[in-house]
């Protein structure tokens, strides 16, 4: 076969191999949706080879870089921990240390950059240090109804070797204060976790994990409120579907 | 026989242009009941004027004073919660005078710290 001929033939295998990719991730997007709604629907239980309860304990607390410097008013901070147990509560599997640098677009549009720290101690499995680094973006809209809070993150995920995981996360997030007491709150949230890329720690491409809470909150005032609730968390790490059942209290505080 | 049902707009609304238009619903009643930051602060100046009186006729030991916002802005709150509305306040009263910042979301919400006095 002349030079020519094997470029074209080549050419042309290499279309077929992209068209089969492509559908290949059409495919693996579909699953992916697929997965989501099964995930919401609990009929992904048949699967599951993990379904336990367990506790989540988060500190989140933010404020502006003014005491800084004045004119530092539009920089933010967040600085947050987390403690987290399943296994029925037997078992501490994980922690979480994190720290973000923020820019005020508005009192309702705030951009981040940030790292976490993610010890992991899964039952029966190797620990794991892994450290993240993310850009995300926080939109605030209040509404007759409540305010919707709408957050991306778009983590790295260092998790053993040099392999990246690529993972976006979506979290919708409803809070609406009680008309008979306007300190305590409706609390919903979800979020949505999808892997772009395989690893072989990090789990094949594709739906991750959502999570969706449902609780309330209490407001003592404005730099301080306390969340209590129930989060299900799903986990799509094949071949196994893990489902934590975790009672979730949280301490939001605003500097 | 005429089927389908005439599109408001001249056209005719096929089953996923239906279900396009529900699935949207959501999204336009969230963006009807959006408040912006002017009803906002429209909605607590009342009562951070009102915080703000009953703080200052106690400092400045006059039953009466007068209050009025001299800035207000929107702030964010705790992380991951709401809005609150900021406002710097001047109480007068008895022939002294003290500024507050008020920091509100309703009327069991509200924070006073006292300013200095500006010069």
């Amino acid at each position: 076969m002349s030079g020519a001929l094997r470029r074209v033939a080549l050419g042309s295998r290499n279309a077929e191999v992209w068209k089969m990719m492509s559908v290949m991730r059409k495919m693996q997007a579909g699953c992916s949706l697929g997965a989501i709604a099964l995930a919401l629907s609990g009929g992904a239980h048949a699967d599951m080879t993990t379904d336990d309860w367990g506790s989540w304990g988060q500190v989140v607390a933010e404020g502006s870089l003014g005491f800084i410097d004045p004119g530092l008013e539009k920089g933010r901070l967040w600085l947050e921990g987390q403690m987290r147990w399943d296994g029925d509560w037997r078992h501490w599997y994980q922690g979480v240390a994190r720290a973000a640098l923020g820019y005020s677009l508005s009192d309702r549009a705030t951009v981040w950059i940030g790292y976490s720290f993610v010890p992991t101690q899964n039952a029966g499995k190797p620990y794991l240090a892994q450290q993240d680094v993310w850009p995300g973006f926080r939109y605030v809209l209040p509404t007759e109804f409540g305010t919707f809070t709408f957050r991306t993150m778009l983590e790295s995920n260092f998790i053993r070797g040099d392999q990246v995981r690529y993972q976006p996360r979506q979290m919708f997030r409803y809070l609406r204060p009680f008309d008979f007491e306007p300190r305590l709150s409706l609390i919903a949230w979800d979020e949505v976790f999808v892997r772009l890329n395989s690893t072989p720690w990090g789990g094949p491409a594709g739906f991750g994990q959502n999570r969706a809470f449902l609780g309330g909150g209490w407001s003592f005032d404005p730099a301080l409120r306390v969340e209590l609730g129930y989060m299900n968390q799903y986990i799509d790490s094949r071949p196994n579907q893990v489902m934590h059942n975790l009672i979730m209290g949280s301490l939001f505080i605003n500097f | 026989m005429q089927c389908a049902r005439q599109h408001p707009f001249g056209g005719f609304a096929s089953a996923p242009d239906r279900i396009a238009v529900i699935g949207l619903l959501p999204f336009f009643a969230l963006l009807s009941g959006c408040l912006s930051d002017a009803e906002l602060l429209a909605e607590n100046s009342r009562i951070a004027l009102q915080t703000a009186e009953m703080r200052g006729a106690g400092e400045l030991d006059c039953p009466r004073v007068k209050a009025a916002i001299v800035t207000e802005k929107e702030v964010p709150g705790q992380p991951l919660g709401e809005l609150y509305s900021e406002y710097g306040v001047r109480v007068d009263g008895c022939g002294r005078t003290v500024f507050y910042d008020i920091e509100c979301r309703d009327e069991k919400i509200c924070a006073v710290r006292e300013k200095p006095l500006p010069k």
